[in-house]
């Protein structure tokens, strides 16, 4: 806490540096017909610099703080059960009145939600296939494959194959393997 | 004038497309931009989905697999041509695989350290020793997925042949940044809520905290920095697509959330020896594999000091820190990682490709 705190000072030093000396100087300087425009823009450069350094440091400060770390804490989660209390008293209410009146639930949404994302999923991997196969279109039978990848002892292995070369080089090192 | 309405303006179309990312739920896969170096599809299975890159001429005999994160879409280590991680590694001669991990819907919120670990990078591991005809295989993770691999490495150390870590958040006691005070306010209950509330933690929420770890950076700084930058040359482009992946969050599945929070955060689990996956303790003594522990010497993200104590934890005999003078997100897009950081990481796993 005391080195955010010296940090925090060494960057309010030159903060103050930066904005109530070096850019006004800088202004009078233009002002005076003395100056130019690149040194000036370059003061007020370092001056938003130093100012968003004393902000970061700020913040540092905010988050290290033990009585904000606990409110913080303790409005996220107050805020947690008030959602979880508004979201069993609307499934309480509208899970009655929905199916009476021929609507689905909220359950049911997002179970049909989850399986339209995985069904999105499924079908760009599909939709990817189709170059791939083209790629592949020359080359000799993949029906073997599958059997051939029965062999192997994974959890639920699924060969997307893409374009064919890659798998029937492995699938025919699996069967040497086998042989062997 | 021209300040102020230019620094609105882009202040607008973050505001819109923030908006926009809520709307459409963050990170669709759909959504990615196009990849900078080709890949083929080879496998799909659980929540994992496993790219191959052909190296422009192979060189090595291990093929390396990336472990990308879980919480935002793995186009950042391929963003733009000169700007790739993968792209280097290629063109350095590896054969190399990359884990895109699917985001999690309500029925995945089961899915935790086990299900990831034992299950989808196993399953990864498997499919690049089928297919290379291979029993060990190099592996590096990035962020959460170094911490994967690190997982994964202890469990099943026989199939590691090297281990690269980078910015792997491994001591979590480590409280020099401060933001991780208000993951030390977050309680227990509070987490369950939010499991039993929303099934996993939405992606919205994993954006909301990468925000707080800078809310001057993405409220004001970097919109200004846009306008400062504008007649750098490729700079707009490279910023579109950077907040394009900023705004590419994940759901954190509901298990593996719970235990991130409570044991790796809160109980700093991994680090004191105390953590179980599926019933076996994570005994990182067990790791006997080169390991080259990667760190980013700014990191704002996963505070330096968190992961450079790991090499004294490992039971390997090579064993070493690389320091690099860059931020989180710096050691895969900046110009001087990419020109002078992956080539002594490739150099690195080239000498132990033997």
């Amino acid at each position: 806490m005391s080195g955010t705190k010296s940090f925090l000072a060494q960057e309010l030093s030159k903060f103050f540096e930066a904005a109530w000396l070096d850019l006004p100087a800088e202004a009078g300087k233009i002002l005076f017909g003395t100056g130019d425009d690149s040194r000036l823009r370059k003061a007020g450069w370092k001056a938003y610099d130093a100012w968003i350094s004393v902000a970061n440091e700020l913040t540092n400060a905010v988050y290290s703080d033990p009585i904000i770390g606990g409110a913080t804490g303790q409005v996220m989660e107050s805020a947690l059960r008030l959602r979880q209390i508004g979201g069993a008293m609307a499934a309480a209410f509208f899970g009655n009145l929905w199916p009476s009146i021929g609507l689905p639930t909220h359950s049911e949404m997002v179970a049909v939600r989850d399986e339209l994302l995985v069904l999105r999923e499924e079908l760009a991997a599909y939709a990817a296939r189709p170059l791939a196969a083209a790629n592949s279109a020359d080359t000799d039978s993949q029906d073997a494959l599958p059997g051939i990848w029965k062999g192997a002892q994974l959890n639920g292995y699924r060969a997307t194959n893409c374009n064919g070369n890659g798998m029937r080089r492995s699938a025919n090192q699996v069967k040497r393997d086998v042989a062997a | 004038m021209s300040l102020l309405s230019e620094v609105a303006g882009f202040w607008m179309e973050g505001a819109m497309r923030t908006m926009e990312a809520f709307g459409q739920g963050y990170g669709s896969p759909q959504t990615d931009p196009p990849a900078t170096t080709p890949y083929e599809v080879v496998y799909e299975g659980g929540m994992v989905r496993l790219r191959h890159y052909q190296p422009v001429e192979r060189r090595h005999k291990t093929p390396l697999l990336i472990v990308y994160a879980l919480i935002k879409r793995p186009f950042i280590l391929d963003l733009q041509p000169g700007k790739s991680v993968v792209e280097s590694l290629v063109q350095q001669g590896f054969e190399v695989y990359m884990t895109d991990w699917l985001p999690p819907a309500r029925k995945d919120s089961w899915r935790g350290f086990d299900a990831y670990v034992n299950g989808d990078v196993a399953d990864a591991v498997r499919v690049l020793q089928i297919r290379e005809g291979t029993e060990q295989i190099n592996l590096m993770g990035y962020c959460l997925g170094a911490l994967l691999t690190l997982l994964y490495t202890s469990l099943h150390s026989d199939s590691v042949k090297n281990l690269i870590t980078l910015t792997v958040p491994f001591d979590m006691g480590v409280r020099d940044l401060p933001f991780y005070n208000l993951v030390d306010v977050v309680s227990d209950d509070a987490v369950e809520l939010v499991t039993r509330i929303y099934g996993n933690c939405p992606a919205w929420m994993v954006n909301g905290g990468f925000n707080l770890m800078a809310p001057m950076h993405h409220a004001l700084d970097k919109y200004v920095g846009r306008y400062r930058n504008g007649p750098r040359e490729g700079y707009a482009e490279m910023f579109e697509l950077f907040e394009h992946w900023m705004r590419s969050d994940m759901p954190l599945a509901g298990q593996l959330y719970r235990e991130m929070h409570q044991l790796i955060f809160k109980r700093n689990a991994l680090k004191n020896g105390d953590l179980r996956i599926a019933d076996e303790v994570v005994d990182l003594g067990r790791i006997t594999c080169p390991l080259l522990n990667v760190v980013a010497e700014q990191d704002d993200v996963v505070h330096p000091r968190s992961s450079f104590g790991l090499v004294e934890h490992v039971g390997s005999e090579d064993k070493r820190n690389l320091a690099f003078p860059t931020g989180h997100i710096g050691a895969v897009v900046s110009a001087g990682a990419i020109g002078k950081l992956w080539p002594q990481v490739g150099q690195w796993l080239a000498e132990r490709d033997q």
